[in-house]
């Protein structure tokens, strides 16, 4: 073992770490809402502050939620592990043999105390935190008779880029709607920025080169195509896919 | 983060469980989504770290054998020559993104390097691991540059 280690890891904490001018996480939270401009002191700060950018990826993965197929189905499987634990208070359920041994939090849970209004008080904070995340706005009435309707689901299938790629993409393409005269081709940031858009009659776009320099490696970047008839009336829009350019393999 | 399914669902649980906890505690002054981060992300840290100080964690113990003897001249020179202030800026200057994230995780948050790895979906065969090793080769060339601490302790060492 290395008898210096410890030494050059307590200076480099030091420099790393956070210091008297790093704003908390509620102040790096507006770097990522979007339609607001952080103050220039703040992103500076952010800038030349290794801390505060590590921060400020963590907190924009957490808001953009998983972004792997792999995490999506994790995802997915822990959601029903917990239902499964919720379902189990609401039957009364009586602790396993050798629950003593458990966790404080898993009797915790158990407890007897901790009664359906409890977890249905649970319930709705889950549901206000993923309202506050979704930054969809709200449907527009639309009146009886008023045009075609929108198709949202899968009626635009985007085939690329999707998931983790290679290299940052030449195009856009997809599959396209019946009736549509045009479509119109949106590229955001996770924060719902937009960062290039475009329309096309065709089912493809090419992405400008200077758009292809801003997709950078571990960035996740989604896209999003509408359709629209000759009436110039959205007839189908697509998910929001996501896509992320691999990590380069280090090379010493 | 946690790398499996069964302690990811724990730690789900359990920030949950903090969250309501500690409910009074959201004064509405950023959203609730980045308030429920903040409980999470330091749960997290705070198990990723148990769990690096126990036994079985081969990568980060490979990582100290990888340092050399130079190790305690880097932290030397730099510490000597360069305040807290300018030793950040060096890191910035030298570092790149991904390497400067990786070293806040590792050295700041304490993260082993498996963890890191899966947190900030690096797709190289060694991971965090090898980021960390281009950072530290990099400081020491920063500090061979300085120079003089290190040269005039090798030549009395001759």
């Amino acid at each position: 073992m290395n008898d210096n280690a410890p030494a050059e890891k307590r200076v480099l904490k030091t420099a790393l770490g956070p210091g008297d001018g790093c704003p908390d996480v509620g102040q790096l939270e507006r770097l990522l809402t979007e339609g607001s401009t952080p103050p220039a002191a703040l992103a500076a700060h952010v800038d030349s502050c290794a801390f505060c950018r590590t921060e400020v990826q963590l907190l924009r993965e957490f808001h953009a939620g998983p972004n792997r197929e792999t995490e999506a189905a994790a995802v997915e499987a822990i959601t029903c592990r917990l239902r499964a634990r919720s379902n189990g208070i609401f039957k009364g359920e009586t602790p396993p043999r050798g629950a003593t041994s458990e966790p404080w939090w898993r009797l915790f849970w158990r407890g007897p105390w901790f009664n359906p209004v409890a977890l249905a008080a649970a319930a709705i904070v889950v549901v206000v935190a993923i309202g506050l995340q979704t930054r969809i706005s709200p449907p527009a009435l639309r009146p009886p008779g008023a045009g075609p309707e929108v198709l949202r689901s899968n009626a635009i299938i985007v085939t690329a880029p999707s998931g983790d790629v290679a290299q940052a993409p030449a195009e856009i393409r997809w599959q396209p709607a019946p009736g549509a005269a045009r479509y119109k081709v949106r590229l955001l940031e996770v924060d719902g920025h937009e960062l290039w858009n475009a329309e096309t009659a065709q089912s493809m776009v090419q992405i400008p080169g200077a758009i292809r320099s801003r997709i950078v490696p571990a960035k996740t970047l989604l896209c999003q195509v509408s359709a629209f008839d000759e009436a110039g009336r959205q007839i189908a829009i697509s998910d929001t896919v996501r896509f992320r350019v691999l990590q380069k393999p280090y090379q010493p | 983060m946690t790398g499996d399914i069964d302690s990811a669902a724990d730690l789900a649980q359990d920030v949950f469980l903090k969250a309501f906890q500690n409910i009074e505690s959201f004064r509405g002054h950023c959203k609730f989504s980045t308030w429920l981060y903040s409980i999470a992300r330091n749960r997290c840290m705070d198990e990723l770290r148990s769990r690096a100080s126990r036994p079985g964690q081969t990568a980060d113990m490979m990582l100290e054998q990888l340092a050399d003897t130079r190790s305690e001249q880097v932290s030397q020179a730099l510490e000597q020559r360069e305040s807290a202030q300018s030793l950040r800026r060096l890191i910035q200057e030298s570092l790149d993104e991904t390497e400067a994230k990786v070293m806040t995780l590792h050295y700041v948050e304490e993260l082993p390097l498996d963890s890191i790895t899966r947190l900030l979906g690096l797709q190289n065969a060694s991971g965090a691991k090898a980021y960390v090793v281009s950072a530290r080769r990099k400081l020491e060339r920063i500090a061979e540059r300085k120079g003089s601490p290190l040269r005039s302790k090798e030549s009395n060492n001759e």
